[in-house]
């Protein structure tokens, strides 16, 4: 696939130097450090409010941070800019509770990134989309509104409708959190394809399989901080969408 | 563990498939529908004879009153006098008045083609159901424009005819039309300013929205119609007409804008957070995510607006334009039909029910349409 191309090791996508970042009084985010070179799938583990989805929302240039650096695909981003969204490019985001537009069709969902952004045609922006949902086993729904779809066909929709940009990067908040267990499977099966296809990706989680099964290294935080890192698996296919968890129980 | 594994394995164990079938069809008689709906209790009982009492003796003396005892044909108020009812001649020997005003009789054909031009835009709107938006705006659009056109006439050999010899039920849809045409797009405008991050851009929507929308909107007519004049140079004035229609257009956008704003406050800012992330503009979000939601959202509060809109067009008599009532109001004031006023006014009020009715009939349609969505 053109768009996952496995990059050399050496490129670095993301770097985190000291990043510090305070909701009020609070200090979420602790003098954090992070590299993440093209290739790897990174998981993000911790407690409730121990500050993960902070930091991918920092990355993704959806929050404002303090002080420190942070640079996302080769663009610094500005420590207290609520503006930092509109410099990161090339990267996809996927949210706990998926957000698609509820008034679109999933087509429309995934084809109004590519239209009114990237500025490639309609029938172009459909012929990416179709060959996304495609990839995802999602070729059926795509005239369907999301409200009638499954929370686990609906986030492998959100997910499509980020690769539709070809980013280089994707950063996952939470992307199993809101589904029932029966469904978590469908979008980690979904995630471990990504991997195996060189996808570089974040991925925010406290489903310890998940992180186990797709990630190539484990990032624990506690209370703001980095704390110790482990490896994770080696990308590795867990099934056909029903098993899931291949190295879970380990 | 052990027990819980034992349940979940239970509708496997029992073996056979579930014997799926039409539910029952139950047929009830009129009868036994008339009772569950009517009858089923005792308090249900004895409201229901009550009202239907109140009905029968209210509607009898209505039906008496305005079939039985009613004259429809009377040359004169005299004719009616001995008629015990409503003297509907009124209506029949003054309708053209009433509809039209003061147009000049020998004309009346163009504000006639014009109701006709509106009511086949209106059939045109229910027919496509407002599914291609664009094509219905154009056709209202188009249709404001024959309106200006076959009014004042000048064209085509048509005699001039000044705005302030119209009068009526065209001038009443003429000026809801426009004020709403103009004002809807300003009522975006300024919820979108009101919600967003430029300050004066906040402020000014802020300021305009409360000192607009305290005062009565007879007031704001009354001050338009005098201080725009003086303040505009002559070759700005947009006359009578289009002072009314401006200052009906931005009182109703003052309103409309606070519904949107209460629309877009409604979206879950996690819409807003997957555009950033697919690299969508600020003004993108809103015309591509925000904005369609939040229409959608208020469409409701949107027909309560525009059935106040529609009727408040009455008060432009105050500034002098003849609209429906007035029309209808002077067809027998200052003449010998006076004794016949709550006849001209039952017709204004059908009238009037009929518009509003079909506003909010084609609200409810436009909700149904967009309910299957989304």
């Amino acid at each position: 696939m053109r768009d996952v191309v496995q990059q050399p090791r050496a490129e670095e996508l993301v770097n985190i130097r000291a990043l510090n970042k305070w909701y009020g009084d609070f200090h979420a985010l602790c003098d954090v450090e992070l590299d993440v070179v093209a290739g790897e799938t990174v998981a993000i583990c911790g407690r409730s409010g121990s500050g993960k989805s902070t930091l991918i929302r920092c990355i993704a240039g959806l929050e404002e941070f303090q002080t420190g650096e942070l640079v996302v695909h080769g663009i610094a981003l500005s420590p207290q800019s609520s503006l930092n969204h509109r410099k990161v490019s090339g990267v996809g985001m996927v949210f706990q509770n998926f957000n698609l537009f509820p008034h679109m069709t999933v087509m429309e969902n995934l084809t109004i990134g590519p239209v009114e952004v990237a500025r490639v045609s309609r029938s172009e922006a459909r012929a990416r989309a179709m060959h996304q949902l495609e990839r995802l086993q999602m070729g059926a729904f795509a005239d369907r509104y999301p409200s009638t779809l499954s929370g686990g066909q609906q986030q492998r929709a959100a997910i499509a409708r980020s690769l539709c940009l070809n980013p280089r990067l994707m950063l996952f908040d939470e992307p199993t959190s809101a589904l029932d267990p029966e469904l978590r499977s469908e979008v980690r099966t979904t995630i471990n394809a990504l991997a195996r296809d060189g996808m570089t990706m974040i991925i925010v989680t406290h489903e310890i399989e998940l992180a186990r099964d797709v990630s190539s290294r484990i990032v624990w935080m506690d209370d703001g901080a980095v704390g110790r890192t482990e490896a994770g698996a080696p990308p590795t296919y867990s099934g056909n969408g029903r098993g899931g968890g291949g190295l879970g129980g380990a | 563990m052990e027990t819980l594994g034992k349940v979940a394995a239970l509708p496997a164990a029992v073996g056979t498939q579930p014997h799926k079938r039409p539910r029952p069809r139950v047929i009830r008689s009129l009868q036994t529908q008339v009772r569950r709906v009517l009858f089923d209790t005792p308090l249900n009982a004895v409201v229901t004879v009550l009202t239907a009492t109140a009905i029968a003796i209210v509607g009898f003396y209505v039906v008496r009153w305005a079939f039985l005892d009613s004259a429809w044909v009377a040359s004169s108020p005299a004719g009616c006098a001995k008629a015990q009812g409503a003297c509907w001649a009124v209506i029949v020997k003054n309708w053209q008045g009433i509809l039209f005003g003061n147009y000049p009789a020998e004309q009346r054909w163009r504000p006639e083609v014009m109701l006709g031009v509106f009511g086949a835009a209106l059939v045109f709107t229910i027919a496509v159901n407002v599914r291609n938006f664009r094509l219905t705006l154009g056709v209202w659009l188009v249709s404001l424009v024959v309106f200006v056109l076959l009014m004042r006439g000048g064209v085509f050999g048509l005699q001039t005819i000044e705005s302030d010899r119209w009068g009526g039920i065209p001038i009443t849809i003429f000026v809801f039309l426009c004020s709403v045409t103009l004002g809807f797009p300003l009522a975006i405008v300024l919820a979108v300013a009101r919600t967003g991050r430029l300050v004066s851009a906040r402020t000014i929507s802020v300021f305009l929205i409360e000192v607009l929308r305290p005062v009565p909107l007879i007031a704001v007519l009354f001050c338009t119609d005098l201080l725009l004049p003086m303040a505009l140079p002559n070759a700005l004035d947009p006359g009578k007409l289009g002072r009314v229609i401006i200052c009906m257009g931005v009182f109703y956008a003052c309103y409309q804008a606070e519904v949107i704003r209460a629309g877009l406050q409604a979206i879950p800012h996690g819409q807003i957070e997957a555009s950033r992330a697919l690299g969508l503009g600020p003004l993108q979000i809103i015309r591509l995510v925000t904005l369609p939601q939040a229409l959608r959202l208020t469409v409701p509060a949107t027909v309560n607006l525009l059935v106040v809109a529609l009727k408040d067009t009455s008060l432009i008599v105050t500034v002098g334009l003849f609209d429906f009532a007035a029309t209808a109001t002077a067809a027998f004031s200052g003449n010998e039909w006076r004794p016949f006023s709550n006849e001209v006014y039952i017709v204004v009020a059908l009238v009037y029910l009929l518009m509003t009715l079909t506003l909010t009939w084609l609200g409810h349609s436009l909700e149904r349409r967009l309910a299957k969505n989304a």
